[in-house]
């Protein structure tokens, strides 16, 4: 009886060891294909944006392959989950180089991107950020194989700054974020674009403060915020608060033009709202894939709509697509698959390389340049528009 | 109604085991295969960072498990914030470190103090709060750090992007590898199970456990409760604060988001799982709680459904966890505190020992057994010279004996309703005393004050004249007044020596650290602890019991083990709350003649007592309560015949 239950313990164990045995062996990989991975938020919290990211990256892949691949061979791709989460980031940053890829897109989220870039960088591997947007990535520690397709915080914020004051004629300026790394990072950066102005008498900010993510009544923060009486108000967090926070401001009686961020506007937000007051509602966003119209995004666009029907809601996910872009473009100058020699060629030889956006060209410090930004509309149908200035 | 509560009956109420021989042997088996798996698992050449990584979370997880196990397990206090603590070291070692380059091994001691610290400044105000109430603060705990973090206090925390470029440790040679960082790791959570499993095995370790299993009696037998449910929260928290160090130079940045309340409950999970209290066990839920979910990541959305789902599954089927604590035997108990010179000296001195304790226990027993069909025939006999002559007997007794305690004036009510009013009573030494009164007279409340548990409105209690009325519980059982209680409040899933144990808790000084050090004077103490209160056992004829839980005696018996957990406590004075309830007539004989026998040795005895057959085989005198106040006192015979006690059971017809 009682060896019989050890031999069942230990056969578990000789069981486990296995199976992480297979798992550990999906390395190696044949000479004919070139191995990319993707980092995205798979499971967990933004798991939609992880999925969406991944459909781009396996359409971007499918078009690179039938055009002839890199270096003569085929993207093979490879999948790593990272939940949103900064632990199991890092671990799936170690799967991604257990497995001996090329390079890495990912991820989604700065405090999320931060630890696996740190292990890509030490184990020499380019790894290309998608949806991660704070500026203290590239800017606080030098990264020498860290890259990203997406724009920088202080992009997005000095675009709202400017387009508020200058075009909008905002006295009275309410900014509200939620607290998380991204939110409250594009609103410092607004902030900070707005202080000249400040400085010169021609705004001020009434109301700067955070609310709390996945509450449901946010009353008493709207409450506070109408009595500010501001003439546009700004909002950085995230769609399942931005669309409860419009209806129950709008219900309270306040009618001041509502600007989210880039993370603030999509379908569901325009379903929690409702349509009546989702409509008209503005967003400050790097282009959405359905307008652009270069040939890479109608290739990108009509093979998507194939295979997945809807185009991605969310800007990110053509990032990622971008990324891939950039990657396969880097190693085609590069001429190998040395990490170094892609890294050199993401900084000096991307002349000519498009991706779905457009240009992907990258400043010495791994940020892209040229990140084009616009001021998106809520249509009366819902849909999103380009506001007309 | 407390969730808590019922929860941590429902997992402790599971048929526990008592470290049968079979059992410790294959858990033995099992510990050294896993721990030669754990030491050699980065070596084998097809593992990879990536696994070796997961290694290194299961670790993580692990000493976040034993920390929280101390806190949850051992003392059985809802911790629902432990991530609070974890963060605080974390952020402490990354906070010190990119700011001074201090180096970040040196910071693991001082991320421990940090983090006990902070532990203890937060939960000394609310440690006594009960049940559901401590765990809503400890979520609010967990939250306000959690939130501070975020908020960037002085500019320290980096807000909601946190800390990064943190170094690596330093350890004779950088450690920078992943098979590295899990050796650094799992070398510490050997050196932390290590300690804790001595501290288990030790008198702080048992107050824990006796404050688990009932908080009430542990106080009344000595444990000082507030000390060690903090001192729990305090080192918990250090071993959490361990966790966060390493963390926090592994993987070189930190965020708030990597603290949240679903880390917390996932903390919770890994002590469920892996069973209150067990070492092992928190190991092993760390590994389930972080293997799983990796297995299962194919199954992308589905992962976190499958890991529910078996979740689910064990709390239904095997609610006490994985890998349920075996409690020690004697035998285990008396090894692990001998010295190894005594051992190699003495071939086979432990058995001898044991040996010997149990033949003199058992000739105690049978002497006691015979004994007490003399007495129980003496008293019979006595019985009926008693009555005739009583009232003389009881004249000497009164005058030259010393008092012991004595009771003034004492009022003590509840909202509007008087439990005690104006009563005065005297407890001879080497006497039995008892109290009666019908149901509602307020004789147990007289009881909880003189013990502690309730505090006096007016009057004194005075012990050898000293005052006693202002002190704590476990300083009264100190200063040698020792209780069972009306219904019994035995520790349930510890055994029968351990529970007598705790009645020696106040006899005894060592500390946390003479007990991780096992020092010398920590090992004798233990061993003269262990022989008492094998003594104490035998004395209650339960030698036999000594190992099994005491939630397998029957109930009668339990009625004994409560007594000799009292007598473990060595006291002057030992109050029983209804000792004779729920026995039979050949029990209450035993139990009589037991009393006797105590008095006999020296000891004074208080009961409250509804068998009158019982008060009047053993009293020497009687009070009788009624409403709350004493209306007469004096030999049982003379308090059949007093009239006011007549009324007071019958009702006043009897005019």
């Amino acid at each position: 009886m009682t060896i019989k239950k050890t031999g069942l313990v230990l056969g578990i164990c000789c069981a486990a060891l296995f199976l992480a045995l297979l798992a550990g062996c999906g390395g190696g990989g044949s000479g004919k294909t070139v191995k990319i991975a993707l980092q995205a938020p798979i499971t967990g919290d933004y798991a939609y944006e992880g999925q969406m990211a991944k459909q781009s990256v396996e359409v971007a892949a499918e078009l690179i392959n039938k055009a002839g691949g890199v270096l003569g061979k085929q993207v093979e791709l490879v999948i790593v989950d990272d939940a949103s989460n900064p632990k199991d980031s890092a671990l799936a940053a170690q799967k991604a180089v257990s497995q001996k890829v090329a390079a890495v897109i990912g991820s989604y989220g700065s405090s999320v991107t931060e630890p696996a870039a740190d292990i890509y960088e030490k184990n020499k591997m380019v790894s290309v950020g998608y949806g991660c947007t704070a500026v203290r990535l590239t800017m606080d520690k030098e990264r020498k194989y860290f890259f990203r397709t997406c724009g920088r915080d202080d992009a997005q914020g000095l675009f709202f700054g400017t387009y508020a004051v200058e075009t909008m004629g905002a006295k009275r300026i309410a900014i509200m974020h939620d607290n998380s790394t991204f939110a409250k990072g594009v609103a410092d950066e607004a902030m900070k674009a707005l202080e000249p102005y400040m400085a010169e008498g021609k705004t001020e900010v009434v109301y700067f403060d955070a609310i709390t993510p996945k509450e449901k009544d946010f009353s008493a923060a709207v409450t506070k915020l109408r009595e500010t009486k501001p003439d546009v108000w700004y909002f950085t967090g995230y769609y399942p608060e931005a669309g409860l926070l419009i209806r129950q401001a709008r219900d309270a009686g306040l009618d001041c033009p509502f600007i989210g961020g880039n993370a603030a506007i999509n379908d569901d937000f325009v379903k929690i709202a409702g349509l009546d007051v989702a409509a008209g509602a503005l967003m400050t966003q790097e282009p959405l894939v359905t307008d652009v119209t270069t040939d890479i995004a109608s290739q990108f666009k009509s093979l998507y709509q194939e295979k997945f029907k809807e185009l991605p809601s969310s800007p990110w996910p053509v990032y990622a697509a971008d990324a891939l872009y950039a990657i396969v473009g880097a190693i085609d100058k590069a001429g190998k698959l040395d990490s170094d020699a892609i890294a050199e060629a993401m900084r000096t030889k991307m002349d000519g390389v498009q991706g779905v956006t457009g240009a992907l060209l990258f400043s010495d410090r791994g940020d892209r340049r040229d990140v084009p930004y616009k001021m998106y509309k809520v249509d009366p149908e819902g849909k999103l528009v380009v506001a007309e200035l | 109604m407390n969730l808590s509560l019922s929860l941590l009956k429902r997992i402790l109420g599971t048929p526990g085991s008592s470290g049968g021989g079979d059992e410790l042997r294959r858990r033995r088996i099992i510990g050294i295969a896993a721990a030669v798996i754990f030491a050699l698992f980065p070596l084998l050449p097809f593992v990879d960072n990536y696994w070796i990584d997961v290694g290194f979370y299961v670790g993580i997880y692990a000493l976040l498990g034993l920390s929280l196990n101390i806190v949850l397990g051992e003392v059985g206090l809802f911790d629902l914030g432990h991530t609070a603590f974890y963060a605080i070291g974390a952020y402490v070692t990354a906070i010190l470190n990119t700011r001074f380059h201090i180096p970040i091994l040196w910071l693991l001691p001082v991320s421990a103090i940090a983090a006990g610290l902070f532990a203890w400044l937060v939960t000394a105000p609310v440690i006594h709060l009960k049940g559901d109430y401590l765990c809503i603060v400890t979520i609010g705990i967990g939250e306000i750090v959690r939130l501070s973090m975020i908020n960037n206090p002085l500019g320290l925390t980096g807000g909601p992007n946190g800390i990064n470029g943190i170094d690596n440790p330093h350890f004779i040679v950088p450690i920078l590898s992943s098979r590295q960082f899990y050796y650094l790791l799992w070398a510490i959570i050997g050196l932390s199970a290590f300690l804790l499993t001595r501290l288990q095995r030790s008198r702080v370790g048992r107050a824990w456990n006796y404050i688990r299993e009932d908080e009430t009696a542990a106080k009344a037998l000595g444990v000082n409760v507030r000390h060690y449910k903090l001192s729990a929260f305090v080192l918990g928290a250090a071993l959490a604060g361990v966790a966060g160090n390493i963390y926090a130079s592994k993987q070189m940045s930190i965020s708030p988001e990597s603290f949240t309340f679903m880390e917390s409950s996932l903390l919770f999970c890994i002590v469920l799982l892996g069973g209150l209290g067990s070492i092992p066990g928190s190991v092993l839920g760390a590994l389930a709680v972080t293997v799983f979910p990796e297995i299962f990541r194919p199954f992308a959305k589905y992962r976190l459904m499958f890991f529910g789902l078996a979740l689910l599954l064990m709390m239904i089927f095997k609610p006490g966890g994985i890998l349920p604590r075996l409690r020690d035997s004697g035998e285990r108990l008396k090894k692990v505190v001998e010295t190894k010179k005594a051992r190699s000296s003495k071939p086979g001195a432990g058995c001898e020992d044991t040996a010997d304790i149990l033949k003199r226990a058992n000739s105690a027993e049978s002497a006691d057994r015979s004994g007490s069909i003399n007495t129980i025939d003496r008293a019979d006999n006595v019985d009926t010279t008693q009555r005739s002559e009583c009232s003389a007997h009881a004249e000497t007794g009164g005058a030259q004996d010393k008092l012991l305690l004595r009771i003034e004036n004492l009022g003590l009510s509840f909202g509007g309703v008087t439990a005690v009013s104006d009563m005065d009573l005297e407890v001879v030494k080497g006497r039995i005393t008892a109290l009666i009164g019908p149901n509602g007279a307020g004789k147990t409340t007289v009881f909880n004050i003189i013990t502690g548990i309730y505090r006096p409105m007016s009057g004194r209690v005075l012990l050898r004249g000293e005052d006693i009325s202002s002190r704590l519980p476990h300083q009264i059982a100190k200063a040698g007044v020792a209780r069972t209680f009306q219904n019994i409040r035995i520790f349930p899933s510890l055994t029968c020596l351990e529970n007598v144990l705790c009645g020696q808790h106040s006899r005894g000084k060592a500390g946390f650290a003479a007990s991780m050090l096992r020092l010398a004077s920590q090992r004798t103490e233990e061993s003269r602890m262990l022989q008492k209160a094998q003594t104490c056992l035998a004395r209650v004829g339960l030698s036999d019991s000594a190992d099994s839980l005491a939630s397998a005696l029957p109930y009668g018996k339990r009625r004994y083990l409560e007594i000799a957990r009292a007598l473990a406590a060595e006291p002057e004075l030992i109050v029983l709350d209804e000792p004779s309830s729920g026995l039979n007539d050949a029990e209450t004989l035993e139990l009589a003649a037991l009393l006797k026998s105590l008095v006999a040795e020296g000891l004074t005895i208080f009961l409250i007592e509804h068998d009158m057959n019982l008060v009047d085989m053993v009293s020497d005198h009687v009070v009788v309560m009624q409403s709350g106040k004493k209306i007469a006192e004096g030999p049982m015979c003379d308090m059949r015949q007093n009239p006011k006690v007549i009324e007071a059971y019958l009702g006043s017809e009897e005019d």
